[in-house]
């Protein structure tokens, strides 16, 4: 009876809620619309292409043109090199983007810099200290922020013309990028853990990196590994489209096979690239189910 | 205050050492699940060991006999090397309080320890922190809920009403009288017993913030 009552009371009050409503979601959906129908326009998205004459001849000459793939043995013996490259690329780049990453990520996590009951008895009543630490931090977080809103792609263009062409400004790319996102994860993976135990080794007499390494890493290591993996994988794929840039691995020979007309060689690069990446997804789930 | 220093000015290293004195067993044990079990007892050992050599401990644990020691006290030797997080609820207070056994500090402050076991377990672990605290000579102040384990083991129990000492007296001494007035019109939760036990000559309890 009791729960009856009170859904009849609910009901009533329903009405009086509704009246409430203003008109600002209609305004809003009106605007989304109507910046969904500018954009068409200003993108120049226009699915005609596909079925007029030119289009379709292209398309199709392309598609056809990529099968049967090119999987001769001359070819893949050619492509032998590239793949090595891709994956030394991916493997050094990522290596360095957690050299960047790993220190800024620390120093850009607010808890273990200035915040937090961890900090409390260190910057009470210590402003000028307190400062100094905001300083780090934030400059930590400003270094990251400006390395990864830069795209790889286009830190591999001014990589190329600093150090010229080949795989190094490929790696450097992949080191600064991935560094810059790479640090933003791994400084909110940190702040995610348990805090509990983390003050238990405070209170016992720990320094913060005493802190850090006995129980703030520990808890954090299964997000950090499998995330580092991910951008692994990330840096796979990322460092054959460096390629086109000039900087080396698998991307290269794609620009070089569309250059010449060739799509049955892009068929058998991608499809490389697809066994690549999926070995190394394999891989990092394998060493995922370890932790 | 502690050794006559004032912890809440202290900065740095030497809040870190002030902190050292004092050791904390806490109603969740608060170690680090992933961690085998030597390396949350032997970070005991934090507060004297350098940044280097602790780290380099991890790779390769110094100290395995200090920790088997302590593991040893409080009678779980074997599973030195075993994942914390494998371990059952008391084993895992266990190892927390031979934590406390490497720290070797002048205080143990432990809020209510057994408020998450079973009954024998508790009583068990209560003697376990005396005896420590009578081998060791050192100050013990434990909070607990349990009217009869405070009465049943401590030599000195202090009543606590509405944040102020109710009483301060050897259990002997208590009544049922004092215990009910304690208890009485405020819910249960109100009031706790403060059990300390002091071998040695009485000191300040230090105030934490």
């Amino acid at each position: 009876m009791a729960l009856k009552r009170q859904r009849v009371n609910q009901q009533a009050q329903l009405p009086t809620r509704r009246s409430h409503r203003s008109f600002f979601p209609y305004l809003f959906s009106a605007l989304f619309l109507l910046t969904l129908i500018d954009s068409w326009r200003r993108a120049e998205i226009d699915p005609k292409v596909f079925f007029e004459a030119k289009g379709r001849d292209a398309l199709w000459k392309f598609l056809t043109g990529m099968f049967p793939p090119d999987l001769s043995w001359n070819f893949l013996s050619l492509m032998l090199r590239p793949t090595l490259e891709t994956i030394q690329i991916s493997l050094w780049g990522t290596l360095i983007a957690v050299m960047i990453g790993f220190p800024l990520g620390l120093l850009g996590t607010n808890t273990l810099t200035v915040g937090g009951i961890l900090n409390e008895a260190e910057l009470q009543g210590a402003p000028l200290r307190r400062g100094l630490r905001s300083v780090i931090y934030l400059l930590a977080r400003g270094i990251l922020s400006l390395f990864r809103c830069i795209p790889e792609f286009v830190w591999a263009f001014m990589f190329v013309r600093a150090v010229g062409l080949g795989p190094f400004p490929g790696v450097l790319a992949i080191g600064v990028a991935y560094g810059g996102m790479l640090g933003k994860v791994y400084s909110e993976i940190f702040e995610g853990v348990n805090y509990q135990p983390l003050e238990a080794l405070q209170s016992l007499g720990a320094n913060k990196l005493q802190i850090f390494f006995y129980g703030w890493f520990p808890q954090a290591l299964p997000n950090f590994v499998s995330y580092t993996l991910y951008r692994w994988e990330c840096a796979v794929r990322a460092s054959a489209i460096l390629g086109l840039v000039g900087a080396g691995g698998l991307g290269q020979q794609i620009e070089i096979s569309m250059r010449m007309f060739n799509f049955n060689e892009v068929l058998t690069i991608l499809m490389i690239l697809f066994l690549m990446v999926a070995a190394v997804d394999y891989l990092s789930a394998k060493v995922r189910a370890l932790l | 205050m502690i050794n006559g220093e004032d912890i809440e000015t202290l900065h740095g290293k030497r809040l870190r050492q002030a902190r050292r004195l004092i050791g904390t067993i806490y109603q969740q044990h608060n170690l680090v699940p992933r961690l085998r079990v030597i390396h949350n007892v032997l970070a005991g050992q934090l507060g004297r060991w350098s940044t280097f050599w602790s780290l380099s401990s991890l790779a390769k644990p110094h100290d395995i006999e200090v920790a088997r020691k302590a593991l040893s006290l409080v009678g779980i030797p074997d599973k030195i090397f075993e994942r914390t997080d494998e371990l059952s609820g008391g084993q895992q207070q266990r190892v927390a309080i031979a934590r406390v056994l490497v720290q070797n500090p002048e205080v143990i402050l432990a809020d209510e320890p057994v408020s998450s076991v079973d009954p024998t377990l508790a009583s068990t672990i209560v003697r376990l922190l005396i005896d420590i605290s009578e081998s060791t000579r050192n100050t013990l102040v434990v909070s607990l809920h349990s009217v009869d384990l405070a009465l049943a083991y401590f030599p000195r129990v202090i009543g606590v009403k509405d944040g102020r000492a109710a009483f301060d007296l050897t259990p002997d001494k208590i009544s049922d009288a004092m215990l009910e007035e304690l208890y009485d019109g405020s819910i249960r939760e109100n009031g706790a017993q403060e059990a300390a036990s002091e071998p040695t000559s009485p000191i300040a309890y230090p105030s934490i913030s």
